[in-house]
């Protein structure tokens, strides 16, 4: 008889979305964030440039997983004006995104010290932050997450701890502190909360992932410095899928790596990427552009890699959606799986 | 510790640096003026203390520099402990140079940086063996349209005439047309590959090809030398001239010791030391062309400790210096741009030399415009006692005694700024204006003003654009 | 030139950011351009047009008005061999006057120290921005180089009035030639006390000047307003430069918002500028020069224009013979230089002309070379 071995999960890459455009529309600028609504729609935060020329730039940017733009909120402040003064809907260094049951986008400002809440339109309605240590103040506040009950979680970096507050702005608890042991941070970035209100946060500088319980009770760390299986350069972003599959982005080492729900290695992407429809849009304008790919040198191999992955994100179709900070673009993978799923033969 | 040892340091690092302040200049004469130089000569051994994850956090563009490498380039300047190292980067981007406004990609230009960092005080024959690999460089002189039935010269010129040997020496030539035409030929073949265009994602860095095809196998013959020669053979010739080790340990002098004359005079015009020329070029035979050994010779020559104030500040120097004595920007915030419109306006702009002869320094750097945009720079800096490096300076002349003389202030500013000297005149006329405000009482609310304002005038002096 | 006149004056206006030639001066009948311009396209009963193929921007009526008064020379298909898309080069090219290769001296450097060789004038150059275009950098040659002309000046971070005075007068001392010594020393001295004098010589324009004409607020109304104000304070000064901020006419994307704007302003200011010297009978002494660095891609991105080539740049003024010169680059599919309007005007005939029949000089010492010239100065 004979056996093939099938790893338990695998991925196929689906395709790319986004291009590089450094003002507005279809594409990102220094994407740093992802978050998606109910209607699976995706939310996409570029960081953007302080360069002058790049207006807006500074943005969040609403499409559909087939790459249709649905619409682009906030814009950027000028640095000389980038303090608590500055208006509302704009942002300096936004660093993190999350949609609220009722559609409402909040977005983190890690040099503003706010919170600024954006409608299902798009219009700002609101924004709240204080700098500072105590209870409800933060400093540089770097990953956002919302549970089932619309709490706020919210990674407060420079003081090496997790807030949780209610989407008005109320502080409710947190835990943390500066250090590498099990329950502390050194400066976190990204989290998320899985479907049993479970907490996990990439513990940036620890080179780890931890796994609290929703009260910030420790339950699980893994992860550390280095570049082998299940070592960590600084990452960045952390999804949980339904199944509890933990994705995470291990920015430095510019891949992404997966985990059982127990924290075990299971693989690795390095990236994929190919020509995404906006992508293909910018290309057709220029005859140059055109010319240049025909003759370009390692274009398929170079090109697919990721650069700079910093943010993931999963849906309930077991879609795995990369963000790429410095190539400006989202690589799209599926989960398959080794059960046989019925069917003819 | 003894004023004259710290104002040795503050020589040291003013040129094998860009400046410190007192504090670092106290610590690093503490340890001794020749263990000082050991460290700045091997960066390896030390951290930079630059906590550069952090920075890269929130300078995000600076991952995988697609942008922003200026403000990388900068920020190392400022923030590095290991000043020699991104001070020798300065050095050789001024000579080995490529400009991003051909090249048009920053991040090939980061590659060609990186490189100038890691080689920058090791061998000069690895040194020029990959600076003509540099895909930045490739294009930058065009040999990449160089064929073994097409010569293009531009790069075997200027690797005779800019990199190397210089156009003469002692009144001589120091190669013919012939071996420019020659050297041309045993380039040929070293080229990049067909780039990925920037859009839609982003740039990519640049590759350095070899083709055998397309190099000229043919015997050539070059500076006395027959034989069918590739790149290394001809940098092997030409690492062994004389004209090279003058030409190597002039440019040494003129960057960290005295102004020299323009580089397109050296044929014609003698160097101004050539004791301290000779030196150099002798060690750079005795260690096999090791850059780290003539520096070695160099910091520890009296003709460098005794060159004080002989060299105009660059642009660069006079931006990060200032920056690094207030202590501004050494944690991210935004804004860092707009410190690079103050060096182009000042008549320097990194990775922009205006041309392949890279920046023409000592007065050169001086016209109206931008001495005018230099000391209002300087002044405005130094005038904001907000800094903490400024308030230092005010916290420790004011814990000389309640009260300071206006002797007491001028000099104290003086050496506080690093011991800067000024010309007899000079010292009396700020000695005057400071007496019309008398003796000062160092506890008064107004007394941080007045430590800004005499820093100010110091820095509008002739003798502050040097170093 | 009857000697009661004054010496000509030149003014460059520099569009930074590369402002869309296609859309500045329109092809509007051609039946490729809506083709090209699906979005971005300016409809033909909008253009202000000149004749039944070519028409201004309609943002840029005040130009226009110029221009029917015979006072615009439009530079069409202007250009350099071997188009480069890059800004900073572009510029350089621009600057130097030298498409081959890279060099350090400006064109309008070498042509002041022809103006002035024996450096009795300080203000015969004066720049209005950020910082001295290479255009104006050469060897011995100082400029004043201006960011607002009220508070032009060295020790500007200097508190108080009485204080900055004191600081100046030190400042004057310290920077005499009898301190220090040597062939440096005395350039340096010269040169800070150069400044200085420039400083105090331009400080007093404003203060004499007073006009009817009301400028905008963009920064580059505000420079033209000081260059009126310095040309009419009588300095001598025979070369005056600004423009507008990098990567201002940069336009990628939402090209349909920000360039009518920009035009807008930019031809305002320069209609106000020529009423300005008219009212103070002034007119007849100053042309203009406006240019950018290159063209913009025929083919729009969706929302803007890229980096292209070919362009079109004007020369203003009473003097100027007005009209079209050069030829409209064709906009046939096969007749684009990858893309591009294909340059058929060396930007170094303008640069002639202007150097020759208005500044009085000799072209080909300053350009390197001879070029054919227009005959477009009355």
């Amino acid at each position: 008889m004979v056996t093939t071995e099938i790893a338990p999960i695998t991925f196929q890459y689906s395709h790319t979305i986004g291009r590089q455009e450094n003002r507005s529309g279809s594409g990102f600028f220094y994407p740093v964030a992802i978050t998606r609504d109910a209607d699976n729609r995706l939310y996409v935060l570029s960081r953007g440039s302080e360069t002058p020329a790049f207006f807006p730039c500074k943005r969040v940017t609403v499409f559909t997983v087939d790459e249709e733009l649905v619409r682009e909120f906030g814009q950027k402040v000028p640095p000389e004006e980038a303090d608590d003064s500055a208006p509302a809907g704009t942002f300096m260094w936004p660093t993190a995104v999350a949609v609220d049951s009722a559609g409402n986008a909040y977005v983190a400002d890690e040099w503003l010290n706010r919170i600024t809440i954006f409608d299902r339109e798009g219009e700002c309605v609101g924004k709240w932050g204080t700098l500072g240590d105590g209870d409800g103040e933060f400093n540089r506040p770097a990953g956002l997450a919302f549970d089932a009950a619309d709490n706020l979680y919210l990674v407060d970096s420079a003081n090496h701890r997790v807030q949780v507050f209610t989407k008005e702005g109320k502080f409710l608890s947190q835990w943390g502190g500066q250090g590498d042991g099990e329950g502390e941070f050194s400066y976190p970035w990204g989290i998320e909360i899985d479907r049993h209100g479970d907490v996990y946060v990439a513990d940036w500088r620890n080179d780890r992932i931890q796994k609290f319980a929703p009260d910030g009770r420790f339950l699980m760390q893994f992860g550390a410095s280095g570049q082998g299986d299940g070592e960590f350069y600084r990452p960045t972003g952390v999804a949980v899928d339904p199944e509890g599959i933990i994705y995470v982005t291990d920015f430095k080492n510019d891949r992404l790596q997966v985990f059982d729900a127990e924290g075990g290695f299971i693989a690795k992407l390095t990236g994929e990427a190919t020509l995404s429809k906006w992508g293909r849009e910018r290309v057709q304008l220029d005859p140059t552009i055109v010319r240049g790919r025909e003759l370009a040198q390692g274009l398929q191999e170079r090109e697919k890699l990721f650069h700079g992955p910093i943010a993931v994100e999963v849906d309930d179709a077991g879609r795995v959606f990369v963000v790429e900070c410095s190539r400006q673009r989202l690589q799209v993978f599926r989960k398959q799986k080794a059960l046989f799923g019925g069917g003819p033969l | 510790m003894a004023d004259n040892d710290i104002a040795l340091m503050a020589h040291l690092m003013r040129r094998a640096g860009f400046g410190a302040q007192y504090e670092e200049l106290e610590a690093r004469a503490a340890r001794g003026y020749e263990t000082a130089v050991e460290e700045l000569l091997h960066p390896e051994d030390h951290s930079n203390g630059m906590d550069l994850d952090l920075a890269e956090r929130c300078f995000i563009e600076w991952n995988h520099f697609i942008r922003c490498v200026p403000e990388y380039i900068a920020w190392r300047m400022i923030n590095s402990r290991n000043q020699l190292e991104e001070k020798m980067v300065l050095f050789w981007h001024g000579i080995l140079c490529t400009a991003d406004s051909k090249t048009q990609s920053y991040v090939t230009s980061q590659a060609e940086l990186d490189m100038l960092r890691r080689r920058g005080m090791g061998n000069f024959r690895d040194l020029l063996l990959e600076i003509s690999r540099d895909p930045a460089m490739v294009y930058f002189l065009d040999n990449c349209l160089s064929h073994k039935d097409a010569i293009n010269e531009n790069y075997g010129r200027e690797l005779l005439e800019l990199f190397s040997m210089g156009v003469g020496m002692d009144g001589e030539f120091n190669y013919t047309e012939d071996d420019v035409k020659e050297c041309a030929r045993a380039f040929t073949g070293w080229t990049i590959a067909n780039g990925i265009p920037g859009q839609p994602y982003g740039r990519y860095s640049a590759q350095f090809v070899y083709n055998p095809e397309d190099h000229d196998e043919g015997e050539k013959t070059f500076l006395g030398h027959t034989g069918n020669f590739n790149g290394e053979d001809i940098i092997d010739i030409i690492c062994q001239q004389p004209a090279t080790a003058r030409f190597i340990s002039r440019h040494l002098y003129s960057f960290f010791v005295a102004d020299e004359a323009q580089v397109p005079s050296w044929m014609n015009t003698p160097p101004r030391d050539p004791d301290t020329i000779k030196l150099l070029e002798e060690e750079y035979f005795r260690s096999g062309y090791d850059i780290r050994s003539m520096l070695r010779v160099l910091f520890n020559s009296d003709a460098f400790k005794d060159a004080r104030f002989s060299r105009i500040k660059g642009p660069i120097e006079t931006v990060i210096g200032t920056l690094r004595l207030v202590g501004d920007w050494n944690t991210p915030k935004p804004g860092f741009e707009s410190i690079f419109d103050e060096m182009k306006h000042m008549g320097q702009e990194i990775l922009n030399p205006p041309s392949v002869e890279g920046w023409h320094t000592g007065k050169e750097w001086i016209d109206g415009g931008t001495l005018v945009r230099r000391i209002n720079f300087i002044a405005d800096y130094v005038g904001d006692v907000s800094y903490p490096g400024i308030q230092d300076i005010v916290q420790k002349l004011a814990a000389e005694g309640p009260t300071i003389s206006p002797e007491g202030l001028v000099e104290g500013c003086l050496r506080l700024l690093g011991h800067y000297e000024l010309a007899d005149e000079t010292h009396q006329m700020l000695v005057e204006h400071a007496r019309k405000s008398g003796e000062l009482p160092t506890n008064t609310r107004e007394f941080p003003d007045q430590v800004g304002n005499m820093l100010q005038m110091i820095v509008a002096t002739k003798e502050y654009l040097y170093a | 030139m009857t000697s009661n006149k004054k010496d000509p004056v030149l003014v460059i206006l520099q569009m930074t950011g590369a402002y869309d030639a296609l859309n500045t001066f329109i092809p509007y009948s051609d039946p490729h351009y809506p083709d090209y311009r699906p979005v971005l396209q300016i409809s033909p009963e909008d253009v202000l047009a000149v004749d039944d193929k070519v028409g201004f921007h309609p943002a840029m009526a005040p130009l226009k008005e110029l221009y029917d008064e015979g006072k615009v020379a439009v530079m069409q298909g202007i250009g350099y061999p071997n188009p480069i898309r890059s800004h900073f080069r572009s510029l350089d090219i621009w600057h130097t006057a030298e498409p081959e290769k890279m060099v350090t001296d400006g064109w309008l450097g070498k042509a002041i120290r022809d103006l002035d060789p024996d450096k009795e004038n300080i203000l015969t150059a004066v720049n209005f921005g950020r910082g001295l275009p290479r255009a104006l950098a050469a060897p011995g040659v100082s400029v004043a180089s201006v960011g607002d002309l009220a508070s032009y000046g060295v020790l500007t971070g200097i508190d108080g009035e009485e204080q900055r005075m004191d600081a100046l007068d030190i400042f004057g001392r310290m920077y005499s030639p009898l301190i220090g010594s040597g062939a440096v020393n005395d350039y340096l001295s010269q040169t800070g006390l150069d400044a200085l004098r420039g400083a105090d010589i331009l400080r007093t324009a404003p203060e004499i000047y007073s006009s009817g004409v009301e400028y905008g607020g963009s920064p580059f109304a505000q420079w033209l307003k000081n260059i009126a104000q310095v040309h009419l304070a009588d300095f001598g000064t025979r070369v005056l430069y600004t423009g507008v901020n990098p990567g201002t006419f940069d336009t990628h994307a939402n090209q349909n918002i920000t360039f009518p704007k920009l035009w807008g302003d930019v031809t305002n200011a320069i209609s106000d500028f020529y009423q300005d010297l008219k009212e103070h009978n002034a007119n007849e002494e100053v042309v203009m020069l406006l240019f950018t660095e290159f063209g913009r891609r025929v083919k729009e991105n969706g929302s803007g224009t890229d980096h292209g080539s070919g362009g079109v740049a004007f020369v203003i003024g009473d003097a100027v013979k007005g009209g079209l010169y050069g030829e409209y680059p064709s906009l046939e599919p096969e007749k684009l230089d990858e893309g591009d309007l294909r340059w058929n005007n060396d930007f170094r005939s303008t640069y002639a002309t202007l150097l020759e029949q208005w500044m009085g000089l000799d072209a080909n010492p300053v350009l390197g070379g001879t070029y054919e010239q227009f005959d477009l100065i009355k």
